[in-house]
C-alpha cells in the first residue's frame, strides 16, 4: 500500500512540474493593460436664466483631453449665441465679453420674465446646441418677515408662497458675515414650508444676522443640481440650460448656547 | 426501482450492536471533531461530528479494542465486550501530545476526504487563521483572502470576492446565525477574532442543500465553547487595540466571553491625527449539557463601529453594527437520528447623520430564523439529511435627505426552505451526494410577490486511487438580499442591505465545478478545481440613482459569468506548515448594453503562507501574495462643470472627469511579503506571547488608485499607494 502511494506521488511530481510550467507561462503573460482611449472634443454650454439678474450669461466651452494643456482661456471665442422666447419671437443676440467663452446680453433691463419659455441656440464651428427652459414664477416669504429676530430654541416654521412652474425649492441659509467659500448644503423641498428646528445646529450655529435665500428651480436646473453628475440637460450637447428665481429675507438669530461668533 | 430503494436503506434496517459516544479534549472539555474511532483489526469505524459524537453500527458479537486517534493527541485504547443487539455508550477524553516524527495517524481532513465529497471546501483551524502575519490584529478574513479563488482587492479591505462573485454573495454564519456586515472600518478588519473562533469552513462553491440564500459561498464559523475544566483567560495588547478573553466552567457546561476595543481615536491623537473612530466586539457563549443526548448553546454577539467628528454643518456621525443572538439545541433522538435546531435573531443597523440632520439615514435589516436540521446515520458511509428553515425578515429605510427627500421604505419578507440531502457510497470508489433545496420567498410590498424556487444540488466523488479522487458538483443557488455597493469601491463596504422587494427579483446563479484531490502524505494535499458560474440575475448599484425615485433607481439588473482554476497545495502540520495557492480567474458582467470585467476580476493570484517552528519557543511566519492588476475605468477627458453660486450668483466651476470604457484598463500587479516572528515565554506561571511582524517587507509600492491633481495644468496623474513597510508589535498574556 505504501509503495502504491509512492508511485502515485511520483506520477504527481511530473504533473506538478507541468502545472508549474503552466503557471510560469501565465505569469509571463501578465501585463498591464492601459489602453489610452482617445477622446473626441465636444461643445459644452452653460446658462441659467434668472428674472432676478440684470445681466444674463451664457458660457461656451468644450471638453478637453485629460492630458491637454489649457492655456489662459476659460472658454471658446467666436460662437453664435441666441436666446428667444415663445410668445414675442424677440431674439436676444449675446455678445462675447472680455472673458473668452463668456457671452452676455446687451440689454439694460431685466428682460427674463417669470413663466416665459425661452429657447437657446449656440453654434460653434460645426457644432450646434439647442435647449429650452421655462422660468419659474416669482414668490415670497410669508414667515419670517424681513428683519425679524428669531430664537433657536423655538424657531417658527419657515413659510413661502408657491412658485408656479417650479420643480423644487433650494433653501439656503447663509451667515451674513461669512464669505462665499466652501460648499454649503442647501435644503431641497417641493413643499412651501420647512421646520428649521431640525436643522438649526447645521445652519444657525451662532448668534448673528442670517440671509435666507430661497430658489425656485425649473426641471432642468433641478436635474442639474440633484441628479447624477452627468450634464445632459441640453438636447444635443453637453451642458445645462435652466432657470431659477429667488426670494430672500434677512433675520437676526439668537443662539443662547453660542453667542456672537 | 423498489428493489433499488430497498438496497439503499438496507444498512439501516439490519440491526446489531452499536457503539456510540462523545470525544472531548481533556484540557478544555470541548468536543473534538473528526476524531477517528475504530475497532482494531476490523473494518468498523467512524469519525466524530462537530459535536464530538460518533456512531459505529452493525458490530458482530465479540471482544474488541476501540481506538480513538487524532493527530496531536495521545491515542486512547479501550477494550470492550459487545453482545448482540446492544447499544454501548463509550465517551472519552483525549490528551494533547506533541506530534512525533513518523507518527502514523490519520488526520481529520484525511478522514473527511475518505468519507465526503467536500467540493470547494477549505477548513481552517485556529492556527491556520493566526499563522499569517497581519496588520495590527490577527484577522480571520485576512487569512481567508490567502485561499485560492478568493480575491482581495486591497490592503484596506477584508471583503471576500469568491470565484467571480461580489462581496455580498457570501453567507457568513456565526454559530448558525447569519451576519450581514462582517467588517469593521468599512471592511479594514473583520468582526471575528481568531481567539474566539474554534473552526472555520469555507465552501467556495457547489455547497450542499443545507445552505442557501447566497450565490457564491458559505463561511461557517464555529466559536469556541470555553474551558469546561478551569477558569482561564488571555489578554492581548497591540498598538491599536486590546482584547480580553475569559472562559471557564459552568454547572453542566462552560462559557466564553470575548471583548475587543480599538483605540485609534486615542493613539492617533498622539501623532496629532484626529480620527475619532473606534469599534468594539463583544461575544459571549454558554453551553449546557442537559443530558447525554441534549446540549444547549447560547451565543450573543454585538459589534459596533462609531465615527463622530465635526460640529454643526460639518458634523459626520456614523454608527453601524450587528446584534446577534442564537440558541442551538443539539439533540440525539436515538443513536442514529441527530438534530440541530437553531433559533437565531440577527439585526444589522446603519445610522448616518451628516451635517446635523441634513442627511439622516436610519436603516436596518433583521432576521428571525428557525432552522431544524436532521441527520439520519444510515451506516458508516451513508447518511440522510433533511430539514427546514424559516425566516421572518424585516427591513426599513427611514431616511431624510436635504430636508425634502423623506422616504420610509419597509417590509416584512418571509422565507421558507425545505431541503434534503443524502450521502451514499454507491460502491467503494464512488460517493454521491444528491440534494434539493426548495425556497419560497414572499413579501407584500404594494402587492404580493411570491417566488417559489427549486435548487437542485449534486456532488460526486470518484476515487482514482487510495490517495486520489476526482470530484464534481453542480448546483442552483438563489439570493434574496443584496448590498448596495458603489461601483468605485476601493474600500468596499456592506453598509446598505436591501432585501428583494418591489420589482427586484431574486438573484440566481448556477455552479459547475470539477475537481481533483491528491494526498501525497497524510498532511500534504493538492487540490485542483475548475469552475464555471453563470449568474442569471445580479444587481449592481446604479450610477444614476435619483434621490427622488430611489426605490426604483437604486439597482441595475444584469447577468454575468465567471470561470477559472484554483490550485491549493497545503501542508497541515509539522515543523513547516502552510499552503501555496494559485488562482486563475475570469469574471464578466453585463448591465444594460455594457459588458465589462467587475472591479474584482483579478486574473492571477499566487499566495504562499507558511509557519516554521524554531527551537526555544520561536515561530517564524511568512505570507507572500502576488496578484495581477485589477480593472479600472480610465479618465480620458475633463470639462469645466459650471454652476451659478446660490450665495453670490456668480459663475464658478469644478473640473469634472469624463470616463472611458468601463473597467477597460488595469492597474499594475500587486505583491507583498509579510514576515513575523513569535516567541512564547512562561514567567511565574503566566504564558506570554510576543509577536513582531513586518508588513510589506521590501516596501513594494502597491497602487491603490490613480487620481488627477487639478492644482497643476495639465493635471498630472498621481498614484495613491497601499500599505508601505509597517512593523507592528503585539503582546498576549494567558492567565
Amino acid at each position: 500500500m505504501i509503495s502504491e502511494t509512492i508511485l502515485d506521488s511520483n506520477k504527481l511530481r511530473f504533473m506538478d512540474l507541468k502545472i508549474l510550467l503552466v503557471l510560469l507561462f501565465l505569469f509571463i503573460s501578465c501585463h498591464n493593460s492601459n489602453p489610452n482611449q482617445k477622446h473626441q472634443s465636444q461643445l459644452v454650454v452653460f446658462c441659467v436664466l434668472s428674472p432676478n439678474l440684470l445681466t444674463q450669461t451664457v458660457i461656451v466651452d468644450k471638453t478637453y483631453g485629460i492630458g491637454d494643456t489649457i492655456t489662459d482661456t476659460t472658454g471658446l471665442s467666436g460662437a453664435t449665441v441666441l436666446i428667444w422666447d415663445n410668445t414675442l419671437f424677440d431674439t436676444v443676440r449675446f455678445i462675447e465679453s472680455d472673458t473668452p467663452g463668456f457671452y452676455h446680453d446687451n440689454i439694460d433691463t431685466k428682460w427674463v420674465k417669470p413663466l416665459a419659455t425661452y429657447h437657446l441656440l449656440v453654434v460653434y464651428d460645426k457644432d450646434t446646441v439647442r435647449a429650452t427652459t421655462t422660468v419659474p414664477d416669482t414668490f415670497h416669504f410669508l414667515r419670517p418677515v424681513d428683519g425679524e429676530t428669531l430664537y433657536t430654541n423655538s424657531l417658527p416654521i419657515f413659510l413661502w408662497t408657491k412658485s408656479t412652474g417650479s420643480k423644487s425649492y433650494f433653501f439656503c441659509p447663509f451667515k451674513a458675515s461669512r464669505l462665499d467659500t466652501g460648499f454649503i448644503l442647501p435644503l431641497i423641498t417641493s413643499d412651501t414650508f420647512l421646520d428649521m428646528n431640525l436643522y438649526k445646529e447645521a445652519y444657525f450655529d451662532s448668534t448673528g444676522f442670517y440671509q435666507i435665500k430661497n430658489f425656485a428651480l425649473d426641471e432642468n436646473r433641478y436635474r442639474y443640481e440633484v441628479g447624477p453628475p452627468k450634464i445632459d440637460t441640453l438636447g444635443d450637447g453637453i451642458g445645462h440650460f435652466g432657470s431659477q428665481t429667488f426670494t430672500m429675507v434677512r433675520v437676526y438669530i439668537i443662539n443662547r448656547h453660542h453667542p456672537i461668533n | 426501482m423498489m428493489k433499488r430503494i430497498f438496497i439503499l436503506f438496507l444498512p439501516a434496517i439490519v440491526f446489531s450492536a452499536i457503539i456510540k459516544g462523545f470525544v472531548k479534549d481533556q484540557a478544555t472539555g470541548e468536543p473534538m471533531e473528526l476524531v477517528n474511532v475504530y475497532l482494531e483489526n476490523t473494518p468498523f469505524g467512524a469519525a466524530t461530528n462537530r459535536e464530538g459524537y460518533y456512531l459505529i453500527d452493525r458490530i458482530p458479537e465479540g471482544n474488541y479494542t476501540v481506538i480513538f486517534s487524532f493527530l496531536g493527541y495521545k491515542t486512547e485504547r479501550k477494550n470492550i465486550s459487545v453482545k448482540k443487539d446492544t447499544v454501548i455508550t463509550l465517551n472519552t477524553q483525549l490528551v494533547q501530545a506533541p506530534i512525533e516524527l513518523g507518527e502514523v495517524k490519520v488526520s481529520a481532513r484525511r478522514t473527511e476526504f475518505q468519507k465526503e465529497v467536500k467540493m470547494s471546501s477549505i477548513r481552517l483551524t485556529n492556527l491556520d487563521i493566526k499563522n499569517p502575519p497581519t496588520v495590527i490584529q490577527e484577522d480571520l478574513f485576512r487569512s481567508l483572502q490567502a485561499l485560492p479563488g478568493i480575491v482581495a482587492t486591497s490592503d484596506f479591505s477584508t471583503a471576500l470576492y469568491v470565484r467571480g462573485g461580489n462581496a455580498d454573495q457570501n453567507l457568513v454564519l456565526l454559530d448558525g446565525a447569519g451576519i450581514y456586515n462582517p467588517g469593521h472600518l468599512a471592511g479594514v478588519f473583520s468582526v471575528f477574532d481568531p481567539d474566539a473562533v474554534k473552526s472555520v469552513e469555507l465552501l467556495a462553491g457547489g455547497f450542499p442543500a443545507e445552505f442557501g440564500g447566497r450565490l457564491s459561498s458559505v463561511l461557517d464559523i464555529t466559536t469556541r465553547e470555553g474551558n469546561k475544566n478551569r477558569l482561564d483567560g488571555s489578554m492581548a495588547i497591540s498598538m491599536l487595540a486590546t482584547k480580553v478573553l475569559v472562559e471557564g466552567p459552568l454547572p453542566k457546561g462552560s462559557f466564553l466571553t470575548f471583548f475587543r476595543r480599538t483605540y485609534f481615536d486615542k493613539m492617533l491623537k498622539l501623532f496629532k491625527v484626529d480620527f475619532p473612530y473606534y469599534f468594539y466586539d463583544f461575544n459571549a457563549k454558554a453551553i449546557f449539557e442537559l443530558s447525554q443526548s441534549t446540549k444547549l448553546s447560547l451565543t450573543g454577539f454585538v459589534n459596533t463601529d462609531n465615527l463622530d467628528f465635526g460640529t454643526g454643518a460639518e458634523r459626520v456621525n456614523l454608527i453601524w453594527g450587528n446584534r446577534m443572538a442564537s440558541l442551538l439545541i443539539n439533540h440525539i433522538f436515538n443513536p442514529k437520528l441527530l438534530t440541530k435546531t437553531y433559533l437565531t435573531f440577527n439585526h444589522y443597523l446603519y445610522n448616518m447623520n451628516i451635517a446635523s440632520n441634513i442627511i439622516r439615514v436610519k436603516d436596518w435589516v433583521q432576521e428571525f430564523n428557525l432552522k431544524s436540521d436532521f441527520t439520519y446515520l444510515l451506516s458508516k458511509d451513508n447518511e440522510l439529511g433533511f430539514g427546514l428553515e424559516g425566516h421572518i425578515n424585516g427591513f426599513r429605510y427611514n431616511d431624510s435627505l436635504f430636508g425634502g427627500f423623506n422616504y420610509d421604505i419597509y417590509g416584512t419578507p418571509y422565507y421558507l426552505a425545505l431541503y434534503c440531502q443524502a450521502r451514499y457510497r454507491l460502491f467503494q470508489k464512488l460517493i454521491i451526494e444528491p440534494g434539493l433545496r426548495v425556497e419560497d420567498y414572499f413579501l407584500h410590498y404594494k402587492q404580493w410577490h411570491n417566488y417559489l424556487l427549486p435548487g437542485p444540488r449534486l456532488g460526486i466523488k470518484y476515487f482514482i486511487g487510495e490517495n486520489t479522487a476526482t470530484k464534481l458538483a453542480i448546483g442552483k443557488y438563489y439570493q434574496f438580499v443584496s448590498a448596495l455597493i458603489p461601483d468605485f469601491n476601493p474600500v468596499p463596504s456592506l453598509f446598505f442591505w436591501v432585501p428583494v422587494f418591489g420589482d427586484y427579483k431574486p438573484l440566481d446563479a448556477n455552479h459547475y465545478i470539477f475537481g481533483f484531490e491528491h494526498w501525497f502524505t497524510d498532511d500534504i494535499t493538492l487540490n485542483l478545481e475548475t469552475y464555471y458560474k453563470h449568474y442569471y440575475r445580479i444587481y449592481t448599484m446604479s450610477d444614476t440613482i435619483e434621490v427622488q425615485r430611489i426605490e426604483e433607481t437604486m439597482f441595475k439588473q444584469g447577468t454575468g459569468n465567471s470561470f477559472g482554476v484554483d490550485v491549493l497545495l497545503k501542508k497541515d502540520f509539522g515543523k513547516i506548515s502552510g499552503w501555496l495557492s494559485y488562482s486563475l480567474g475570469f469574471a464578466q458582467t453585463t448591465f444594460g448594453n455594457m459588458t465589462y470585467s467587475p472591479n474584482y476580476d483579478r486574473r492571477h493570484i499566487l499566495n504562499i503562507v507558511g509557519r516554521l517552528t524554531l527551537p526555544k519557543g520561536f515561530y517564524l511566519s511568512l505570507r507572500f501574495e502576488y496578484g495581477s492588476g485589477l480593472p479600472y475605468t480610465e479618465v480620458i477627458a475633463r470639462l469645466r462643470r459650471w454652476d451659478l453660486s446660490f450665495r453670490s450668483e456668480r459663475h464658478r466651476f469644478d473640473w469634472q472627469e469624463i470616463m472611458g470604457d468601463k473597467n477597460r484598463a488595469r492597474y499594475p500587479n500587486y505583491q507583498r511579503l509579510d514576515l513575523g516572528i513569535e516567541r512564547n515565554f512562561r514567567i511565574k506561571g503566566v504564558n506570554l506571547q510576543v509577536q513582531f511582524q513586518v508588513i510589506n517587507v521590501y516596501n513594494y509600492k502597491n497602487l491603490f488608485f490613480y487620481y488627477y491633481d487639478y492644482d497643476y495644468e495639465p493635471p498630472p496623474r498621481k498614484e495613491f499607494y497601499m500599505l508601505p513597510i509597517l512593523p507592528t508589535l503585539e503582546m498576549k498574556i494567558d492567565f
